[in-house]
């Protein structure tokens, strides 16, 4: 059947990627001028004298709170008083000419020679927003693992959200970019110094549950973004960062609807318009949820980002928790997000890591929950049955798993917590993979690049409570002997062989026995007829069907197939379930992708094949790529065929 | 189960409004009205979890792989749906605003995205229905994808009501706060709150050169 979407043209140019993005038009207002007016340009303000030339510096810093050391709620006991890093700085002669710009340090300094009239008033104004071309190392220290951009370029803006104007969806100019100002002062007549030191403050009243003085909340927000971006440069240090936005306002709740007033659901990543603009929302409500001080879910959000525009992500989305058994796509990138809050916050001065995720909210943000990456899943075993059979936590589908292995390989001493190795599978092999980029996928390449003991990857992978499989998955043939061969897709199925024997299948309250070929990755096809395996079937695990669990473990069921030809159409011949045939029912769509793009795609929800799905795309002879078998309902088995 | 009101449960192994009364002893009920909200409780199952689930009928209509490549301008998709939550949703009637000029009976669902094993907590009124009287929750269990229903009688009056609740996981206990908007058309608030905080309360201004900006005073 022919593909009921103008992607599944035959030999059409590959279209698609599964990131968000818009189909409704490009970005407006991303050029926001942040740069000085010349002196000749100016208009003069009011009585003002002649010119001279004298430097304006100071100390800015912002405030913040941080969740209570038992890990539930905010401590509101103390703020601490931390450096703006990197932020610009402007001074304004009033009402609001920029006529000096710069950028504090990061110790929070900053310092500005200023051309203004003696007496023309004047302010400081710190934007929330860091914006650097060629990043060049200030030598100033600070507070977290700094000095690892040099030469890296960033954009990162935080902005409100909240303005109640549909225009703003699409046009950027219309969202408010937080900013500090300090109060006026007048400009000497001569050279002298002027120091204006700015703090942009938090104080929570807990009689009336109120925060009395909230500004440090943009640049708390900003300055997990500058760690995001030093942790990031680990890896490579002159990243090109793509234009960000760090949505966020005290509207910003739980209720979700139109995000420009506020309704924003959650805090997320996405990107927006044609243009694709990265943005990150962020809850703000006071007694409800508010997410500028839980650092860990800003830099998971941030994380998200870099997989986005730096990395790759093939993740499918849709809802997640920490026990799900999801596919593996959706659990690497979350456990991903999850082990990179714990890099980014790592206090490198005291050698202290922070690898407890913390999320406070309810009244008073008193409330909460924590999850610690530095602990393996819980291990659940079934009430009944045979107790040495356990739930699938440990796997490739586990969030929990995933966050917890790739924070052994940062935390293995021998590594001296650097994310430097980890960005490297991400930034080059994670990006061209013919498969999807899951965590078999990262461990494969990881131990291709550095081998199999570097960081304790052995050791993580098979004996941490991770996935407790063995190690030869990473390998083609077994990892033994003088050269392995590294392998993706574990042609082998060695972990499913493994896993049959050794785990239940999320599935009722006792889990539920499987063999091999079903907890395969990627089942191999090849031309002509494929029978129907225990890996081509439908199932539900433990979750119900609703349209927020098409993201479990059993409902995408993955296939790899090497090209014969430069076109190439798999397709489902028959399908066996109870009641179903080809042309009656509507439990099955099919998709191809080459390296993590969407290629061809049959998503009929009627017509004589609508149970029976296939794609046709153009290929190159040799080259692999990725089926993908999507189910809505419970199917017990089908018949694959791949031509030529 | 709800202290002031009357619950009803549905079978896990049938679809639809076919509830069972019950209440926590499994009696039937009335709705008993603490204060003036007065609640029904019941429990409804859509389609239940593994081998209960209807299996020849497709539960998702939208296009799994070209979904998100449709998006319009501000319902772009959240990157794995956000952040990790509590996997419980709130709505009413499908919801999560509701527009009344007259008090209304309606029905609120708490649905369990994973199964939850206890899911306690209380529904508060604010930002104008302070005077909605608190409703105190404690479901004993939730499968996936279960959902309990309650109706609640809602004020007409422009406000929130705060769902705050804590619920009991295979691995972890989780807590999770929802809001639900009321409008009454007759009771328009001002389009943006102002906040509390002294130092963010003026109103966003452009500079010279066009840039919109939010000040805020800083501390000297």
């Amino acid at each position: 059947m022919q593909p009921d979407t103008s992607t599944g043209e035959v030999c059409s140019a590959s279209s698609g990627s599964l990131a968000g993005e818009s189909s409704s038009e490009p970005a407006k207002g991303l050029d926001v001028s942040i740069d000085p007016v010349l002196v000749s340009e100016r208009v003069p303000a009011g009585q003002v004298g002649a010119l001279s030339t004298f430097t304006v510096s100071g100390l800015v810093t912002y405030q913040r709170y941080y969740p209570n050391s038992a890990g539930v709620g905010m401590d509101y006991s103390a703020a601490a008083t931390l450096p703006v890093r990197r932020a610009v700085v402007q001074v304004i002669q009033a009402p609001g000419t920029v006529i000096a710009t710069g950028r504090t340090d990061d110790t929070g300094n900053y310092s500005i020679s200023v051309t203004a009239p003696g007496g023309a008033s004047l302010f400081v104004r710190v934007l929330a927003r860091s914006t650097v071309t060629n990043y060049v190392k200030d030598g100033a220290g600070g507070v977290g693992p700094d000095e690892n951009c040099n030469g890296a370029s960033w954009d990162i803006r935080v902005v409100n959200n909240s303005t109640n104007n549909v225009l703003s969806q699409t046009d950027y100019s219309l969202r408010a970019q937080y900013s500090l100002d300090t109060s006026t002062f007048s400009a000497p007549n001569d050279s002298t110094p002027q120091i204006r030191t700015a703090t942009a403050e938090m104080e929570w009243d807990s009689v009336a549950d109120a925060y009395t003085k909230r500004a440090g909340a943009p640049f708390a927000l900003l300055d997990t973004m500058i760690a995001g971006l030093e942790t990031a440069c680990q890896g490579r240090a002159n990243i090109s960062f793509p234009l960000l936005y760090v949505n966020w306002s005290v509207d910003n709740t739980t209720t979700s609807g139109n995000r420009y007033q506020g309704n924003i659901g959650t805090s997320f990543f996405t990107t927006e318009t044609t243009s694709r603009v990265a943005n990150l929302y962020i809850l703000g409500r006071v007694n409800v949820d508010t997410d500028e001080l839980d650092r860990h879910i800003v830099a998971h959000e941030f994380a998200h980002y870099l997989e986005n525009k730096i990395y790759r992500s093939d993740s499918i989305g849709g809802s997640h928790s920490v026990s799900d058994s999801l596919d593996p796509r959706l659990a690497f990138g979350e456990g991903f997000g999850n082990a990179f809050s714990a890099f980014v916050h790592y206090d490198y001065i005291a050698d202290k890591e922070n690898n407890v995720y913390q999320d406070t909210g309810g009244n008073a943000q008193a409330n909460g929950f924590n999850i610690d990456v530095s602990l393996p899943p819980a291990n659940t075993t079934p009430p009944l049955g045979n107790p040495a059979l356990i739930h699938d936590d440990r796997g490739p589908w586990s969030e929990t798993a995933v966050q917890h292995f790739l924070w052994r390989i940062w935390s293995n001493p021998g590594n001296a917590r650097t994310f430097a190795r980890i960005h490297q599978v991400l930034e080059n092999d994670h990006k061209t993979t013919p498969a999807m980029t899951n965590v078999l996928t990262f461990a494969s390449h990881f131990a291709r690049r550095n081998g199999l003991a570097t960081d304790s990857l052995q050791f993580s992978w098979t004996n941490a409570g991770t996935f407790n499989t063995t190690i030869n998955a990473l390998c083609d043939g077994g990892c033994g002997g003088g050269s392995p061969v590294f392998d993706v897709w574990d042609s082998g199925n060695l972990l499913g062989l493994d896993y049959a024997s050794t785990r239940r299948y999320r599935q009722g309250s006792l889990g539920a026995v499987q063999s091999a070929p079903f907890w395969q990755l990627y089942l191999p096809l090849s031309s002509g007829a494929n029978a129907a395996t225990a890996h081509d079937t439908i199932k539900w695990g433990g979750y119900s069907a609703s349209n927020t669990h098409l993201n479990k473990f059993g409902l995408r069921r993955l296939y790899k197939v090497t090209a014969t030809s430069s076109q190439t159409t798999v397709r489902v011949s028959s399908i066996n379930q109870s009641n179903q045939t080809c042309s009656n029912g509507d439990l099955l769509d099919m998709a191809a992708y080459r390296q993590g793009t969407l290629l061809a795609v049959d998503e009929a929800t009627s017509g004589a094949t609508a149970n029976c799905p296939s794609v046709t795309f153009c290929s190159t002879p040799g080259e692999t790529y990725v089926i993908e078998i999507a189910g809505f309902g419970t199917v017990g088995s089908y018949n694959l065929e791949v031509s030529p | 189960m709800n202290s002031n009101g009357k619950s009803q449960k549905h079978s896990a192994s049938t679809i639809g409004r076919d509830w069972k009364w019950l209440t926590g002893g499994g009696v039937v009920g009335l709705a008993v009205v603490i204060g003036c909200a007065s609640a029904i409780d019941f429990k409804g199952s859509g389609r239940e979890a593994g081998s209960t689930f209807g299996q020849n009928e497709r539960v998702e209509k939208d296009k799994p792989f070209t979904r998100r490549l449709a998006a319009e301008a501000g319902d772009e998709p959240m990157h794995n749906n956000g952040k990790i939550r509590m996997p419980i949703s709130v709505t009413v009637e499908g919801d999560m605003e509701v527009v009344i000029s007259r008090d209304t009976n309606m029905i609120f669902s708490i649905t369990a995205e994973s199964e939850v094993t206890r899911l306690q907590g209380h529904i508060q009124g604010g930002e104008g229905l302070e005077g909605f009287p608190g409703v105190q929750i404690d479901i004993p269990a939730l499968a996936a994808g279960e959902t309990h229903m309650m109706e609640l009688n809602v004020p007409a009056k422009s406000g929130s009501l705060f769902f705050r609740l804590v619920g009991d996981f295979a691995e972890k206990t989780m807590s999770g706060a929802y809001e639900i908007k009321v409008v009454n058309p007759k009771e328009v608030k001002a389009a943006s709150k102002r906040s509390q905080s002294s130092d963010m309360n003026e109103a966003p201004t452009k500079d010279a050169s066009g840039m919109l900006v939010q000040p805020m005073k800083a501390a000297e």
